[in-house]
């Protein structure tokens, strides 16, 4: 009995630990944006509270902040969608057609994804500039969409792989088209994985730096991470207030996509280790 | 519908060569027949089910239902399951996860765009047919294995198919479930009058339910008869063994003749064959050939006779009422079924083969 107990406690505090060490810097965050006199690594001592942080940013034009907001929303709500929408046909032709060499196709899929961000930047960039799309929604979306593809091929290949055949064939005895199974069966039954994977494809649009800072300008196109690394202060200071309240809001509409989808993305995630 | 198979052949390329799943079967399934295809598991019976139904292309060969051709590999005539009007249940069931009991059955309806109301009642009749009207509103995993293949049967039936067809649809329910299903399927069939084609490799569940069977092995088609035909005609020593529980004993031995009267040999002693069979034995005389004779088709005797042969006893096995008992007779094993009590091991008896049964192969 006492081993157990024990045992039990070290669980718990184990668990604790972990919590704790993982979101000290969002809690730290979070205390920092609400504070009086923000500094970077003040002691909290002498906090107090106030909320002109938030309020500054969500009402001071000149910041733009709502505007990176919306862009980074735009940009990777479209970038998600349509990834997955790609994937998901390639992952059904993948997995259900008579295709020679398909793991050639998903290894080379692999490899391209491999290459580091940083070594295709400068091509890109004079990319976008020849087609005008410095600045543009279009110039972040299509560049997201190649980076998050394989990932997201992958991810569904082995979701769509699960699926039995025998459900394609019914389908097809009860009188579908392809269009039809894919339609009525595959991606209902998917859907579980399909919303997980453009979660997981949003998430990378909504984190991704390095091409949002090349290939944005100003407020018309850029995002969150690159609008809260240039942040200023008046005179030249890190406003760390600001940074971390804006911080601390654009993790929310993630925060609100995984609580809303939480269910899906669980199922989407173990699905498969347990035979339903 | 009648359904006829010509020459038809499948096979698959594959990166270790070409496979022939399907080898040249000719066949005749009547209407309204209930015709199985058995055979061990590999054999190609699953395949030339899927050939059928239009789930596979013919490699080679045609295929006829009624006097509308369906498939033919030199013709480029195909025709989808849907255009063949074929219903299918999967051995897996294959029931939509993600739709309710009355969405599975009605589904076949919708995508054929039927009118509301008449979905409705046709997913109500077909669902009292199989009594699942209570369970229309759950989930597939919900529901019990044998509720599933209800519901899979039901979604097979409701829109009234021409071709009936099933690919093992009983091996994941539980023996008594299978039993009792085995009888309901069979009953159904009967009151629908639909041509059904069953995939199994229980020789039982398809003796007990075919009107006809077909056995398929390697790709090809070895035997096809009623199942009285095949218990008691088989063609060769495979299906002697494969049809009946336990399957035929198979002796090697040779034939003899002397003044007339034909003999078969065994360890020292011989015996004597009827003449009124003589035409059965006649072409296999002074050639080795196997002997082949059912275990229930051999008697225990308590005594000694010109026609029995001396055996001791190896093994006894009960299967409840009646025993099965491993005798051997010099080197040679056989089986009999028998439910004499009081039988010992390493007991010597005298058996006797019911020489009317007594079947002959080629070696």
């Amino acid at each position: 009995m006492g081993e157990r107990r024990l045992k039990s406690i070290l669980i718990i505090l184990g668990s604790i630990f972990m919590i704790a060490f993982c979101l000290m810097p969002f809690l730290y965050m979070l205390i920092i944006s609400i504070s009086k006199n923000p500094d970077f690594l003040a002691s909290l001592g002498n906090f107090q509270f106030a909320s002109d942080n938030y309020h500054g940013i969500l009402t001071i034009k000149s910041l733009h902040f709502l505007d990176y907001l919306r862009n980074s929303i735009v940009v990777s709500a479209v970038s998600a969608f349509i990834t997955v929408l790609i994937a998901g046909l390639a992952a059904y032709a993948i997995t259900r057609l008579t295709l020679l060499g398909k793991v050639f196709i998903l290894l080379f899929v692999l490899a391209i994804s491999m290459f580091p961000q940083i070594s295709i930047v400068s091509y890109l960039y004079r990319f976008m500039g020849r087609l005008n799309w410095i600045n543009t929604y279009q110039g972040l979306i299509f560049p997201y969409i190649a980076w998050i593809l394989p990932l997201s091929l992958w991810i569904l290949v082995s979701y769509f792989s699960q699926i039995p055949r025998d459900l394609d064939r019914a389908g097809l005895v009860d009188g579908c088209s392809k269009w039809q199974i894919l339609r009525k069966i595959i991606f209902p039954v998917a859907a579980p994985g399909l919303f997980s994977t453009a979660l997981l494809a949003f998430i990378f649009a909504f984190n991704e730096f390095m091409f949002a800072v090349m290939l944005t300008i100003d407020y018309h196109s850029r995002t969150v991470p690159v609008g809260i690394a240039l942040f200023q202060g008046l005179h030249g200071e890190i406003p760390w207030g600001t940074i971390m309240a804006a911080s601390t809001i654009a993790t929310v509409p993630i925060v609100i996509c995984t609580i809303l989808f939480q269910r899906h993305i669980i199922q989407g995630i173990t699905r498969g280790a347990v035979k339903g | 519908m009648r359904v006829r198979l010509v020459d038809v052949t499948k096979k698959f390329v594959s990166l270790r060569g070409e496979v022939f799943a399907v080898n040249r079967i000719n066949l005749e399934i009547k209407d309204g027949e209930f015709f199985v295809l058995l055979g061990p598991s590999g054999g190609g019976k699953s395949t030339l089910l899927n050939l059928v139904a239009g789930l596979e292309k013919l490699s080679a060969g045609e295929i006829w239902f009624d006097e509308k051709l369906v498939n033919s590999a030199k013709g480029g005539v195909f025709l989808t399951p849907k255009e063949r009007n074929v219903a299918f249940v999967f051995q897996s069931y294959a029931l939509y996860p993600h739709l309710n009991v009355f969405e599975n059955i009605a589904f076949p309806l919708r995508i054929r765009s039927g009118q509301k109301i008449t979905i409705k009642q046709s997913v109500e009749k077909a669902a009292n047919t199989l009594k699942i009207s209570d369970l229309l509103f759950a989930k597939p995993k919900e529901l019990s294995g044998g509720q599933r293949q209800r519901v899979a049967i039901a979604r097979a039936i409701v829109r009234q198919p021409s071709l009936f067809l099933l690919d093992e649809p009983l091996s994941n329910l539980d023996p008594q479930l299978r039993l009792s299903t085995r009888r309901e399927l069979k009953e159904l069939q009967r009151k629908l009058g639909v041509t059904t084609v069953y995939v199994t490799h229980d020789q039982l569940e398809a003796i007990s339910i075919g009107d006809r069977i077909a056995i398929i092995r390697d790709g090809g088609l070895v035997q096809v008869g009623t199942p009285d035909e095949l218990y008691e005609k088989p063609k060769n020593p495979f299906v002697a063994t494969f049809i009946g529980a336990p399957g035929m004993n198979l002796i090697e031995t040779s034939v003899q003749e002397e003044n007339g009267i034909y003999w078969i040999r065994l360890g020292n002693k011989r015996i004597s064959l009827p003449q009124n069979r003589k035409n059965d034995f006649e072409k296999f005389v002074s050639k080795t050939c196997i002997l082949g004779i059912r275990p229930e088709h051999i008697k225990i005797n308590p005594f000694q006779t010109e026609q029995s042969f001396r055996a001791r006893i190896k093994s006894i096995e009960s299967l409840g009422r009646d025993e099965l008992v491993q005798v051997s007779i010099d080197d040679v094993d056989i089986l009999v079924l028998t439910n004499e009590p009081g039988l010992e091991k390493d007991e010597v008896v005298d058996i006797e083969f019911d020489l009317s049964k007594l079947q002959i192969f080629n070696k």
